[in-house]
């Protein structure tokens, strides 16, 4: 590759950018497994992910103060050394409310990203492969969808649901949602499709279902997985946002974005309402982003 | 281009119409009373639930319905309030500050984001590069809620430099609100407009422009960084639907008089049909900007023009 | 060409020589370590004369035809040593009369004219840029001058054609369009970079033959950098064979090609088929081209060479050196191979 860039010498690069364009797909990830081990913003942002996860699952390991358990009387007590977060506004433990909002957040976040991957993926490739009438109807469905602004189409959608739970949250995220993976899983199938050796794969006979799990799906699988890891940050802080506009997660939820919502209108008198929620909705979102972007890094043989 | 502005036009109005009636099916066609949905626990007499029965025709099919609900949209009539009020009036009474936020917004993701972009791109991996990519990093991964709590109590509260709440102070109570609505987009701006400008500054025309002689400057405004606003165009067109979005957060948190703290306002007071009439403009709004940028794309990147 | 040159051509005195390029160097530093790309390249250019630099891909003769337009980057490029005389001014030492004399007096066309024109702008805007920028003409008469090199350069339909972008004309055409940008301002040497390898082989023979006619008509020199012999054969007058990084051989087309002085020469005439030559078995070199990070010690062809003798060819280097009249060879033995 070095003597090619160098010399300009276009039909080497030709050469090389097309030989690069079809690498065998095991490498590929292989290669990219490697190049991630090395990336420390790789490696922070799987510690932080991984962090996160457990607080979902077992916030117990994190903090032995019952999160319910509330004394009025020490109502927006500032944090101090016994409870460092300090308390909320009916006196709860601060840093126990906090650690218990993982949950809710990882929750929503990797369950609309799987069920959203999962319907981007058979729609996608549904479009992508087959064209004609099926692309036609599903992208111009998704592209009705898209023309609702997925903050605004949840926030009406939501608005007119008495009830939210995290199964409605999360439903509605995905409704408004699936359009953009949709696009982004299509249009690398399409590319993989017309790839030369998905046309001699075609020549020697392969059937429609072999050549999509063989040959297409393992490479339009990459722009997707770099897209969903990065969607799971975009998700924790869609949900913490549409929860403190009051139309997410209601009382008696733990979440961050009740936490941030009581905190808003207090931020004068009672800062650490907002500081610690809002650190660890960053921290999270941070996690996942990073994690994408390293993970594109790794997967784009453009790049390396 | 005719052609292509006519193509444009004519998938404009499919979209409009299915946009505006999933807005339309999920609020009115979900299972329960929509009346109920849209007031909230807010007690109601007989009378008003039936002219708000009588007002979204709910006792006709949901197509009827619907074609009733667009000839009064086509109208510029965004539907009633609980009080009677008509949201249009609301609606006239709270654009200009949204329209100000935005544009505000605008210009300092166009500005900064450009300027870093480009700073980064032609002085790549120096300081201003450093800077610019941990930077991004940072503001892209920080939700814009969490953000603008920080800069309101930093900015704001503990610096003084900008007011807090409120538009009382003219085009500079914007500024704080315009950069946080910004931040997100001016960091993606800066990186797009650095990738794709290091791309095009190897590219072969760029290459021919150096060996016609041109200056430096020429060759990096006019050729290369020229073919780098096709992307960063398109992307703008994508944003501006969670820029419409961001308002909301923005508004709310700042107190800003407009449409998006109005929908805020709304959620709280349980006002169903304030909050549809006004999602129904933002989406009518990002439709028409959509096509605005679709063109402006076609004059950017001629090949688009005459496919 | 028509139009009264307003440029500050320097005067060439009878018998000058147009450029003379000596011991030209050039590398890049790369993570990987450095590459070699042109090592110690010399070779001279008259008014009016074609010049074919022949090579492989890797060879460095698109780099050395860089390093004459001042295009290397730096970094990673490095133009380590040499000169490049124009008129007798050394353009490596004189930046300034380097960026004066690009674009104007040394112009050049690339491989892909799809990719070396820029997408967004008219091919008649592109044309033109020069002459508004360099020489301050008004957008009508750019126009008009503009037409008049579409027109030059053969292209029908001149007028109609200068509004449209590059994606609308064929390959052969674009080309055609690079060749005119070139002409814009009346150049005393054309570089031309593999001219015609991305085009038909139709379109590739009036490609070659527009560039001979004009240099003709229009008193420039050629430099021809290409990987193809039967281009060599057509048009140019003398030829200089690269071979990593060097110049192997040098000297009359016709003398060389008919009896070549380097192995490598040679071997190139031996894998070309020829008309006269049916039935018989083309020979191809053995091996590949060396990496230019890593070059062979001594000859960097004795690995591939027939006619490698173990310690001379693997230990020295050999220099070029006169053989024949008018014919410079960088072999040990190419008495022998001449033979």
């Amino acid at each position: 590759m070095t003597d090619a860039q160098v010399n300009r010498d276009q039909a080497v690069a030709q050469e090389t950018a097309a030989a690069g364009g079809s690498v065998d797909s095991t490498s590929l990830w292989g290669d990219a497994w490697r190049e991630l081990r090395r990336n420390p913003f790789f490696v922070i942002s799987a510690l932080l992910v991984v962090l996160f996860i457990v607080m979902a699952i077992a916030p117990q390991l994190f903090t032995g103060t019952d999160p319910r358990s509330c004394d009025l009387s020490r109502s927006l007590e500032r944090p101090s050394g016994q409870h460092w977060f300090g308390f909320d506004l009916q006196g709860c433990d601060y840093y126990a409310r906090v650690i218990y909002g993982a949950r809710a957040s990882i929750v929503i976040g990797l369950a609309v990203t799987f069920l959203t991957a999962a319907i981007a993926l058979v729609l996608g490739l549904m479009a992508g492969y087959y064209g004609r009438l099926r692309d036609a109807l599903i992208s111009r469905f998704a592209d009705f969808v898209f023309a609702l602004p997925f903050l605004l189409g949840a926030i009406v959608f939501l608005s007119v649901i008495e009830r939210r739970a995290i199964p409605q949250v999360a439903g509605v995220l995905i409704v408004f949602s699936w359009p953009v993976m949709t696009r982004i899983m299509r249009s690398s199938v399409i590319s993989a499709k017309n790839a030369d050796y998905v046309a001699a794969a075609r020549v020697l006979g392969a059937s429609d279902v072999r050549i999509m799990r063989k040959h297409i799906l393992p490479n339009a699988l990459a722009p997707l997985m770099v897209y969903a890891t990065v969607f799971v940050g975009l998700v924790i802080a869609a949900e913490a946002s549409l929860t403190f506009l009051g139309v997410g997660l209601q009382l008696p939820s733990i979440s961050w974005g009740l936490q941030l919502s009581g905190a808003r209108g207090r931020i004068l008198t009672d800062p650490h309402l907002l500081f610690f929620p809002g650190m660890f909705v960053a921290l999270t979102v941070f996690a996942f982003v990073l994690m994408g972007d390293a993970l594109r890094d790794a997967l784009d043989p453009k790049l390396r | 281009m005719k052609g292509y502005v006519l193509r444009r036009l004519l998938q404009f109005i499919p979209v409009v119409i299915g946009a505006t009636f999933i807005i339309f099916a999920l609020v009115f066609a979900i299972p329960g009373d929509p009346i109920r949905a849209l007031a909230g626990d807010r007690p109601m007499s007989d009378a008003v639930r039936e002219t708000l029965r009588n007002q979204y025709n709910l006792d006709d099919p949901l197509l009827i319905q619907y074609g009733k609900y667009m000839l009064a949209l086509v109208q510029g009539d965004f539907g009633t309030t609980f009080t009677g009020r008509p949201v249009s009036d609301i609606i006239a009474q709270r654009a200009p500050v949204s329209v100000r936020l935005v544009l505000t917004a605008f210009v300092i993701q166009a500005v900064i984001g450009g300027i870093a972009g480009i700073l980064s791109a032609l002085r790549r991996q120096g300081f201003v590069d450093s800077l610019v990519q941990v930077s991004t990093t940072v503001l892209v991964a920080i939700p814009t809620l969490v953000l603008a709590m920080i800069g309101q109590v930093v900015f704001g509260l503990h610096l003084g430099w900008f007011p807090i709440a409120g538009a009382g102070e003219g085009w500079y109570s914007y500024i704080l609100p315009g950069a946080m609505l910004a931040s997100t987009s001016m960091a993606l701006i800066a990186r797009l407009l650095r990738t794709s400008l290091l791309e095009n500054l190897r590219a072969d025309y760029v290459r021919t422009a150096t060996a016609k002689g041109l200056s430096r400057r020429r060759v990096v405004v006019r050729h290369a960084l020229r073919n780098s606003l096709i992307p960063v165009v398109t992307f703008l067109g994508a944003d501006l639907g969670s820029m419409l979005g961001g308002t909301v957060i923005i508004e709310g948190i700042f107190n800003l008089p407009g449409l998006g703290g109005e929908v805020f306002r709304a959620i709280g007071a349980q006002e169903g049909t304030v909050i549809v009439g006004i999602v129904t403009l933002f989406v009518l709004v990002f439709v028409s900007l959509s096509l605005i940028v679709d063109i402006l794309y076609a004059y950017l990147d001629p090949r688009i023009r005459y496919d | 060409m028509t139009a009264p040159s307003q440029e500050p051509h320097v005067v060439l005195a009878p018998g000058d020589r147009l450029l003379e390029v000596r011991d030209l160097t050039v590398e890049f530093r790369t993570t990987h370590g450095v590459v070699n790309a042109v090592n110690g390249v010399s070779f001279s250019l008259d008014r009016g004369e074609t010049l074919a630099i022949l090579g492989e891909s890797g060879s460095g003769k698109s780099v050395s035809a860089q390093a004459l337009m001042g295009l290397i980057d730096t970094p990673p490029g490095f133009i380590t040593d040499g000169q490049i005389l124009f008129h007798g001014e050394d353009l490596l030492a004189n930046r300034h009369l380097q960026r004066q004399i690009r674009g104007r007096a040394i112009t050049m066309i690339f491989q892909d004219a799809l990719s070396a024109l820029n997408p967004v702008y008219t091919v008649g805007w592109q044309i033109g840029e020069q002459l508004r920028v360099h020489r301050k003409m008004s957008r009508k008469a750019t126009r008009a001058r503009v037409i008049e090199l579409m027109e030059l350069v053969k292209i029908p339909n001149a007028a109609a054609r200068v509004d449209d972008f590059p994606h609308q004309f064929s390959g052969g055409m674009r080309q055609r369009a690079m060749i005119a940008m070139a002409l814009a301002l009346d150049p005393e040497i054309l570089i031309a970079d593999e001219p015609t390898t991305a085009l038909d082989v139709t379109v590739q023979a009036q490609v070659m033959e527009l560039l001979d006619d004009l240099r003709r008509e229009l008193g420039m020199a050629l430099i021809l950098i290409t990987h193809d012999l039967g281009v060599v054969t057509e048009v140019a007058h003398r030829v200089a064979v690269m071979y990593a990084g060097r110049i192997v051989e040098q000297g009359d087309v016709n003398s060389v090609f008919k009896n070549p002085a380097h192995p490598y020469t040679e071997g190139l005439m031996k894998s070309i088929p020829r008309v006269t030559d049916k039935g018989h078995r083309l020979v191809p070199i053995t091996g590949a081209p060396p990496s230019l990070s890593r070059i062979p010690s001594g000859c960097p062809f004795h690995p591939r060479c027939p006619y490698k003798r173990p310690d001379t060819c693997v230990e020295e280097r050999p220099l070029l050196r006169s053989v024949l009249p008018g014919r410079l060879t960088a072999c040990h033995f190419a008495e022998e191979v001449l033979s």
